[in-house]
């Protein structure tokens, strides 16, 4: 269960950016995170444990959303830029196995949805 | 209607100033703090009590143990003689650089020379935190597998040294040494391994070494 503790950590960090942006949490509709397909996070995972984590804070309802993002890496050998996963890791030009994460572990805040206006 | 607001920081920056904070205030205390990670039964415990014995007599040292609940680690360690506190994750499965720091102050840790922060017994979520530790650690021992730098990368790529242990019973098991040695270096071409045995004490004193001048060079330069 690592994403339960991830997600303690999204929380705090959320808390501290609304504390910075002076928004209230209870007005926190949507926490959008991108994950990279090479983070290790588990998406599935994250947006499960997220309720377990909010429920009874000032953050319970606010809704987790996921962005997945592909990872891509550089093929040391002869430069071409690839899909790891989709193309097993090796390099579909080449051959290779040997390369450089240029994206796919990133592991983001993008942005945080507020509800505003009428109800207010 | 919603208003969006841009943030685009990563989850981890709190957690990973707090950790450089940490980094820089025992750089000044020159205090080394060491993070030991490993699966549970792997012999963390054991081979700490053997580190201690070897490195006691030249330099001041503590030990932290994070535990779920239970203190069965720190009574242990306290039979050494060294001082040993125990820190409660509260059910969490790792420690983050605000608990690391907590269990720091709450010891007076500066004063000491070689501070090991003993981990929760587990093989992914201690590698997603930074402790704010100067080196990490890990021990992997002959029963769980040669295959695990496979399953479990992350954890290996973070680490500076792999101690292989319980190398008393490799003749028992399907265990490639080599095998392991080549995984964990594709993961990180950094890593030092160093195969030991708790147990026995075989293999202590190059562990003790490699120890010995990383504390030494942190509280130089």
């Amino acid at each position: 269960m690592h994403e339960l503790g991830i997600v303690f950590e999204i929380q705090k960090r959320v808390t501290a950016v609304a504390q910075e942006n002076g928004l209230s949490l209870r007005d926190i509709a949507q926490v959008v995170v991108e994950v990279g397909e090479a983070s290790t996070i588990v998406p599935r995972y994250l947006k499960e444990c997220w309720p377990a984590a909010t429920d009874g804070t000032e953050m319970q309802e606010a809704e987790l959303v996921v962005e997945v993002l592909i990872a891509k890496v550089r093929c040391k050998k002869c430069g071409t830029v690839y899909e790891y996963l989709k193309n097993h890791k090796k390099c579909p030009a080449c051959g290779a196995w040997e390369c450089v994460m240029v994206t796919g572990q990133e592991f983001n805040i993008k942005e945080i949805a507020v509800f505003e206006g009428e109800e207010e | 209607m919603y208003k969006v607001y841009e943030i685009k920081q990563r989850v981890f920056e709190s957690n990973e100033k707090l950790a450089d904070q940490l980094r820089a205030d025992l750089k000044r205390e020159k205090t080394f703090l060491l993070n030991l990670m490993s699966s549970p039964g792997a012999g963390k415990t054991t081979t700490l009590k053997r580190t201690i014995e070897a490195l006691k007599d030249e330099m001041s040292i503590g030990v932290m143990e994070a535990d779920i609940d239970s203190d069965v680690d720190a009574a242990a360690i306290e039979a050494t003689g060294v001082r040993a506190i125990q820190l409660h994750t509260g059910g969490m499965c790792h420690l983050d650089a605000d608990m690391t720091r907590q269990g720091i102050d709450e010891f007076n840790a500066m004063d000491l020379d070689l501070v090991i922060l003993e981990n929760v017994g587990n093989l992914v979520c201690p590698a997603e935190f930074d402790t704010g530790a100067v080196k990490n650690a890990m021990i992997l021992s002959v029963p769980e597998g040669d295959d695990k730098p496979l399953k479990y990368p992350l954890m290996f790529s973070i680490c500076d040294v792999l101690l292989i242990n319980k190398i008393d019973v490799l003749p028992y098991f399907d265990f490639d040494l080599d095998a392991v040695v080549e995984r964990a270096k594709k993961i990180n071409p950094n890593i030092t391994v160093l195969p030991i045995c708790a147990r026995t004490g075989e293999g202590i004193e190059p562990w003790a070494n490699w120890l010995r001048s990383q504390v030494k060079s942190w509280q130089q330069d």
